[in-house]
């Protein structure tokens, strides 16, 4: 794991937004997005729910006459989920996928709370152990920026199904 | 020229959903259904065509249970499934919709698992997404969940007797009036007519609104004429021309 300054040298912002978990350690944790990845805030949309999903996907969206499913980034990661805010917003993320040696894109909704930051690059950060987050398997890395860590999650693991794979499956209760 | 397929929509609890209107053998009133037993054992023995059906409560399979509005808009959608027709209790039938397939999209990978093979596609409807139910999909869920409900009462009365008792059949069927056959007796009915008859409980046929007696081309024409008895404006559907033809005097 390195500085973030020193891998995303071409990346000249990026995007944070709180994590919907107690605080760890006395910080308060964000998630941090490349702004390339984001490709849309979204205020008001009708969430589907889908039967027999697995908790953390919260259900379908329509966007830009696209289905786009919708998850909960918390309850992915395994971490603890908490709360009791309504003005929940939804960003609509990318994640390159390669079909055939073309390069095209996945989306999914993430479900977030304001505020959202958008912070210009290179920012001072160090690594740190992230022990603490129970799909560890999913996440890149976890950095200490401004006593808040900041958790990069692995998308394309994400929706590469890793998430079935490598965590506690759930007890069969339908 | 772009394909059209035409779908059956209805509600369970608080869910709109739809169907292929090529997978419905008949569309049958059945008020109350959903009440009482169903609640308890989730699915039961009806006579409804020429022959038994197993009966599934969308309503209880969905979780949404209580949340009947109107038992007496219930209505029985016989489908087939397994090689078999299978009756599905829905809330309310809310009527057929013609759409072009670029309306319909697969719904993603992501979800894996029961809830991809029982909701494979979705409808993009007037701002709205409907999940496209696939009826094997939900009896394979369905089965599951009873297998998993009798294996808990099995042991829950074993550790409470605190001897083996004897274990009650995973597939149990239950008729209305209680009486509880094996699911292997009855699916044997329809290889070996012979065999004893299960209890029966006829529904009125002045309650059928729709039934095809193969699940073939048929079905789809004379659908639209037969069940679009459809209230439009509940849902905010157009009506479509042939959707009013169909209502019912």
């Amino acid at each position: 794991m390195q500085k973030i300054s020193h891998t995303t040298a071409s990346i000249q912002k990026v995007l944070t937004f709180a994590v919907k978990t107690p605080k760890v350690e006395d910080r308060q944790v964000y998630f941090l997005f490349s702004i390339r990845q984001m490709e849309d805030i979204l205020m008001e949309t009708v969430v589907t729910p889908v039967p027999f999903s697995q908790p953390y996907l919260k259900g379908i969206a329509q966007w830009h006459d696209t289905v786009v499913p919708v998850i909960s980034l918390e309850e992915c990661l395994g971490l603890e989920y908490s709360n009791n805010r309504k003005d929940t917003r939804l960003i609509v993320a990318r994640v390159p996928t390669k079909y055939a040696d073309q390069l095209s894109y996945y989306r999914i909704m993430l479900q977030v709370v304001p505020p959202i930051r958008i912070l210009a690059l290179p920012i001072d950060c160090d690594p740190v152990p992230h022990e603490w987050i129970p799909a560890r398997h999913l996440v890149r890395g976890v950095y200490e920026w401004e006593n808040k860590f900041l958790v990069v999650a692995h998308m394309e693991k994400i929706l590469d199904g890793a998430i079935g794979d490598s965590r506690e499956k759930p007890t069969a209760s339908y | 020229m772009q394909k059209m397929k035409e779908l059956l929509l209805f509600q369970v609890g608080a869910m709109q959903l739809g169907m292929d209107l090529s997978s419905v053998r008949s569309i049958q009133g059945a008020p109350g259904i959903a009440s009482k037993q169903a609640v308890k054992h989730n699915r039961f023995v009806s006579t409804t065509e020429d022959q038994d059906v197993l009966l599934y409560n969308l309503l209880a399979i969905l979780g949404n249970e209580n949340s009947s509005a109107n038992s007496e808009n219930e209505k029985l959608i016989v489908v087939n499934a397994q090689d078999r027709p299978v009756g599905l209790v829905v809330e309310r039938v809310d009527g057929v919709l013609k759409v072009g397939n670029d309306r319909i999209e697969l719904l993603s990978p992501i979800f894996q698992g029961p809830a991809l093979s029982c909701f494979p596609s979705v409808l993009k409807h007037e701002g709205r997404l409907v999940l496209l139910l696939a009826p094997q999909g939900m009896v394979d869920i369905a089965q599951q969940r009873k297998k998993s409900q009798d294996l808990r009462e099995s042991l829950n009365s074993k550790n409470k007797d605190g001897s083996a008792s004897k274990l009650k059949s995973a597939d149990t069927v239950i008729s209305r009036d209680d009486t509880e056959v094996t699911l292997d007796s009855f699916f044997a009915k329809y290889d070996h007519s012979e065999q004893d008859e299960l209890p029966k409980t006829e529904l009125p046929q002045s309650n059928t609104i729709f039934s095809a007696k193969e699940p073939d081309p048929v079905i789809q024409q004379s659908m639209p004429a037969e069940v679009v008895y459809t209230k439009c404006d509940e849902i905010g559907m157009k009506p479509e021309p042939h959707m009013n033809s169909g209502r019912p005097k």
